[in-house]
């Protein structure tokens, strides 16, 4: 049984002039202990997937599993004992932090809400835990504005880790971080997926992160996983021409300048196009592109592709 | 060869109680692109508003910043005026925030020409026009009525930048104009911009926090850090051999550069520490977080020292990476 299993899926949003598919139909599954990476350029829909895995937003149809159970309708209070198992870790860790709260008061507040323990050991948890994520313990009475950008995202993910959950929706974790924090944020989530067995649902633009923190990669366009296969597969051999085009399009220092790879911009999710959504942009398009939407089948034992060209 | 449009001197801008630049000179050449690479409080982005002579009131820039053969700093406000989206155009990150949501893309390209090239309206409009085909925006007749919220991220930044080149400025200050895009879009955008410049033969000046970008699409490198140079490199022997333990550090930091590396292999090489610990520093401005740091870093701020033809480090340390990067060629 998978720990998280998902299955054709579908968010939509209403908007005044129609319906925007941000997740269109996406079957994916976590294992326990798995690091699993989305990626995807902004407005294709991997944050509306973290979201509605959280049940932060319903979804529209499809079911979610988490060990099993379905917790695709679950009401209010069923939710919140998901929610111990299952936590998320924000973009902008300044925005998800309660600027009114102090940090002591922000971890505190997830095992009070749960009911762990007594106060006591309520207070030595919440001690320990900023301890793990290498703040000083006079944090516990300071504000989150006292704190630098990658000081507040080791506050975020102590927060998300104190209630000791199994999975952890990871969205942009490192995104907002300049370059010498990011290693320092990778590294404090390694060793935390080590010491306390979790697994990640990751969700990132940054392919050359990805690369790195994952076991596994689903490629997401408009709404939909066009490839899916373990890291090294997908590094060694990228099938559809949309990741072979995200991979490049980052900018490498080991080559000098070259051609932009994709041409365009991400159609509107309100407006997607028919038969292959990417064929607007695709260099390999044809006829069957424009009228057929691609099968995503299986081209080796862990690889998927979504594309009638390979 | 190479001719300096704009010389940076000794600029320093101070505020009331920080001085968040400090003896920064560097060189722009006519046609080319400098990167000024840095994180977020390394002062770059002061920088390039100091160029502009846009820094807020309680700034207090002192140096030299000559463009053209005058001080920009000495110049009158009327003059400057006229410099300003002239002779030096400027993008900005964020390109929702530097448009007016309430004037159309075509009304904001004509107001530059209007000013300052004293176009009539109807020619304004068709070199408006002409100006969005040149930044590749695809239906330009029809385009140049729409407002910013209409377009999407990167054509706001490629609106941007035919505002910022309608006038052939000479300069264009483009501060992290990637930062808010996509990849695939980045790529197109530093494309255009590459272009235009050859094809404008105007010099740009690339601030950015990425390291890739630079190796990309700059001709000379400038890595700051807590408002001082610490080093000056072409782009391949700065990627191939970094002198200050600070780039080093950005490079070993940096995943991308390890291809192959994967978790499951070990951590990423850390900078311990933040830009903070850079405050009331009175020696080397990175000493708090190096690895490498001696006694005496403590003591001042480190020269600049001229390890090779084109090069610049502020670290008196660097000649025993230099060695290391020796032994690692032979081998």
């Amino acid at each position: 049984m998978s720990l998280l299993s998902i299955d054709r899926l579908e968010t939509h949003y209403k908007a005044p002039d129609g319906v925007l598919r941000a997740v269109d139909d996406v079957t994916l599954t976590v294992e326990s202990g798995e690091t699993v990476g989305l990626v995807g350029e902004s407005g294709c829909g991997k944050s509306t997937l973290g979201k509605t895995v959280m049940r932060l937003v319903d979804p529209t149809a499809g079911s979610i599993a988490f060990r099993g159970t379905d917790i695709t309708r679950l009401k209010q209070n069923k939710l919140q004992d998901m929610r111990r198992h299952v936590q998320m870790i924000f973009q902008d860790p300044f925005a998800s932090l309660n600027p009114r709260h102090t940090i002591g008061q922000i971890l505190l507040a997830p095992l009070t809400v749960h009911g762990v323990g007594t106060k006591v050991e309520r207070q030595q948890l919440v001690d320990a835990m900023i301890d793990r994520v290498g703040l000083p313990r006079d944090s516990l009475d300071r504000y989150p504005h006292e704190f630098s950008g990658g000081q507040r995202q080791r506050i975020g993910i102590a927060r998300a880790l104190i209630l000791n959950p199994e999975l952890v929706v990871c969205d942009e974790p490192v995104s907002a971080l300049d370059l010498s924090i990011q290693a320092q944020i990778l590294n404090l989530l390694v060793s935390m997926k080590k010491d306390l067995g979790l697994s990640y649902l990751f969700i990132s633009h940054d392919l050359s992160v990805v690369r790195y923190f994952t076991d596994r990669v689903l490629v997401m366009y408009l709404g939909k996983i066009v490839e899916s296969a373990d890291n090294a597969t997908l590094w060694s051999s990228p099938k559809h021409p949309y990741t072979r085009a995200l991979m490049d399009a980052v900018p490498d220092p080991s080559r000098r300048r070259h051609v932009a790879p994709i041409t365009g911009d991400l159609p509107s999710a309100q407006n997607i196009p028919t038969g292959c959504r990417f064929h607007t942009r695709c260099v390999l398009a044809s006829d069957i592109c424009r009228q057929q939407e691609p099968e995503f089948r299986s081209v080796g034992k862990t690889h998927h592709v979504a594309c009638h060209h390979i | 060869m190479a001719l300096p449009l704009l010389r940076v001197d000794n600029l320093s801008i101070r505020f009331p109680t920080t001085e968040p630049v400090s003896n920064l000179s560097f060189l722009v050449n006519e046609k080319e692109t400098l990167a000024i690479v840095g994180e977020s409080g390394s002062g770059k982005s002061l920088t390039a508003l100091a160029l502009m002579r846009l820094l807020p009131r309680s700034a207090k820039p002192s140096g030299q910043i000559v463009f053209a053969g005058q001080d920009l700093l000495k110049l009158e406000e009327r003059r400057m005026r006229q410099l300003r989206g002239k002779d030096i155009g400027m993008i900005f990150q964020e390109p929702m925030t530097s448009l007016n949501p309430v004037l159309t893309i075509g009304r904001q390209i004509t107001e530059v020409l209007q000013l300052h090239e004293r176009l009539p309206a109807k020619a304004a409009r068709s070199r408006a026009i002409e100006l969005l085909d040149l930044v590749r925006i695809p239906d330009p007749q029809r385009r140049i009525d729409d407002y910013p919220h209409q377009l999407s991220g990167g054509m706001r930044q490629r609106v941007m930048i035919a505002i910022a080149v309608a006038c052939r400025p000479r300069l264009l200050i483009a501060d992290e104009p990637t930062t808010a895009l996509d990849v695939t879009i980045q790529a197109q955008v530093l494309d255009l911009l590459d272009k235009l410049r050859r094809d404008l033969s105007m010099a740009v000046l690339l601030i950015t926090h990425d390291l890739g970008v630079v190796a990309q699409w700059a001709d000379n490198v400038v890595v700051m850090y807590a408002g001082r140079k610490v080093e000056e490199a072409l782009p391949e022997p700065l990627f191939a051999h970094p002198l200050h333990p600070y780039t080093r550090g950005l490079l070993a930091a940096s995943p991308r550069l390890k291809n192959n590396y994967h978790y499951k292999d070990g951590p990423l090489t850390e900078i311990p520490g933040s830009i903070v610990s850079a405050a009331g520093e009175k020696g080397c401005s990175f000493r708090p977080r190096c690895t490498v740091a001696h006694d005496s870093c403590a003591n001042a701020v480190p020269d600049l020292f001229v390890p090779a033809a084109n090069r610049l480090v502020a670290c008196p340390y660097h000649a025993s990476f230099a060695e290391e990067a020796n032994v690692a060629l032979v081998n």
